[in-house]
């Protein structure tokens, strides 16, 4: 059969997909494919790269689609409840219910503090996190810094010669556990898509952080982490010593 | 009146073999601070010195910050610094960098900016995309052989030079080289020593 032929067929097969998940696919295989570029063409009408939980997410009867969602821009985006499930909203953020944890650059939270507080208004001060066993299977199972990145999302040379270190968020410390709406400081605007996850398939949520648990640069002048929620944990990067 | 460092050669700005250059301290701080876009840099006009001593080169709709020149293999630990303490800074500001692919040949205002950094032996670029249209990036250039001249630079540029979801159409980007002499100029003028 053809290329042109199997193209055809595919598309043939997803008439009867929602329309929304064929547009979360083309969101999945963009971004994945920005970080890789290795996708082939024919997957562009393929659904399989949109995480099965997110395949019957989204709300039929939501006025956005996933292009609309991204394309409103940070601080314009619509809550996640506007168009996502409650069911699946629930099942996304049950996920984290043994915690969660973020990779920090030890230099931006010493500075900074665990928060992203850089959104219109600076009412809110949140930090993305994944689920903290996701994250240990994913590290214990890649085989190189470059590896993990990928996966995480981050940029190619995040891990290269970088001190950075784990936060980990107890269960009873995840304030505001939510989805992220992509209005959140420290979105990134290359790279996220709604629905809670990374391009990648990797979970993700927000969690609220004291207004007060700042660093060096933007606090009152100290580095006191007793403000801080969580705690720290030192992280062994796959292929090191 | 701002004052470089230039070492080990005390003298200023000047650049020779084995010797390096920096912005001064309290520029580094000033830029820190403002996330690396302090809006003094953002709106230049014309070549100039910013508050906190900070160099500002205006080439067309790039604004560029010079924040370190050298000659050896190896990156001065000041400049390796400053290229952490601002990456940091942005990072906070906005989110992870991307990386900018300095092989991609593209017929948009991207791929125009990066025949511009190749132009200039850029080697690596860490960007971020800011509020407003603006997009920083951090450069560093530098063919790596013996008798190179290194350097780190931040470009304050419209976003669609580097943003890939909403990349502007292809443009003259303008020529992006400089060199410490360029900010020696600028400091030159600020002393009054200009003829």
């Amino acid at each position: 059969m053809s290329m042109g032929g199997v193209a055809r067929s595919i598309k043939e097969s997803l008439d009867g997909v929602p329309i929304h998940v064929r547009q979360l696919s083309e969101l999945f295989r963009k971004h994945s494919r920005k970080q890789t570029d290795s996708t082939d063409r024919v997957v562009d009408l393929d659904g399989s790269n949109v995480p099965e939980p997110l395949r019957n997410g989204w709300r039929t009867e939501s006025r956005w689609t996933p292009d609309a969602v991204t394309d409103a821009g940070k601080g314009n985006r619509p809550d996640p409840g506007d168009y996502l499930s409650d069911e699946y909203m629930r099942n996304h953020l049950a996920q984290f219910e043994n915690g969660a944890t973020r990779i920090y650059v030890t230099r931006t939270i010493e500075n900074y503090g665990p928060g992203n507080n850089q959104v219109p208004g600076n009412v809110t001060n949140t930090a993305y996190v994944f689920p903290t066993d996701q994250l240990n299977n994913l590290m214990n199972s890649v085989k190189s810094p470059q590896e993990l990145s990928q996966s995480l999302g981050l940029p190619d040379d995040f891990f290269e010669g970088a001190d950075v270190q784990l936060r980990d968020f107890a269960p009873d410390e995840l304030d505001g556990l939510r989805l992220p709406s992509g209005n959140e400081g420290g979105t990134d605007p290359e790279r996220w898509i709604p629905g809670g996850y990374l391009p990648s398939g990797i979970p993700e949520a927000v969690i609220d952080i004291p207004h007060d648990a700042t660093g060096w640069a933007n606090g009152d002048g100290v580095l006191d982490q007793s403000r801080w929620p969580g705690s720290w944990r030192g992280l062994t990067l796959p292929g090191g010593d | 009146m701002a004052r470089f460092v230039a070492g080990p050669d005390p003298s200023w700005g000047r650049l020779m073999a084995e010797q390096w250059a920096i912005l001064p301290e309290e520029a580094r701080r000033v830029l820190v601070s403002a996330f690396a876009a302090p809006a003094g840099a953002v709106d230049a006009t014309d070549d100039g010195l910013i508050e906190g001593g900070v160099p500002v080169l205006v080439r067309g709709e790039a604004r560029i910050v010079p924040l370190a020149e050298w000659h050896s293999a190896g990156t001065p630990a000041d400049a390796e610094e400053l290229w952490h303490s601002l990456s940091a800074a942005c990072l906070y500001r906005a989110g992870n960098w991307s990386l900018l692919d300095l092989d991609a040949e593209r017929d948009d205002a991207i791929g125009d900016y990066t025949a511009a950094l190749r132009a200039v032996l850029a080697t690596r670029v860490r960007y971020w995309i800011y509020p407003d249209g603006v997009g920083v990036a951090l450069v560093r250039a530098g063919d790596g052989s013996p008798e190179a001249t290194l350097s780190l630079a931040l470009h304050l540029v419209p976003d669609g030079w580097v943003f890939h979801r909403s990349p502007g159409p292809s443009q003259d980007v303008p020529d992006l080289r400089w060199s410490w002499g360029d900010v020696d100029a600028l400091s030159a003028d600020d002393r009054g020593l200009s003829l």
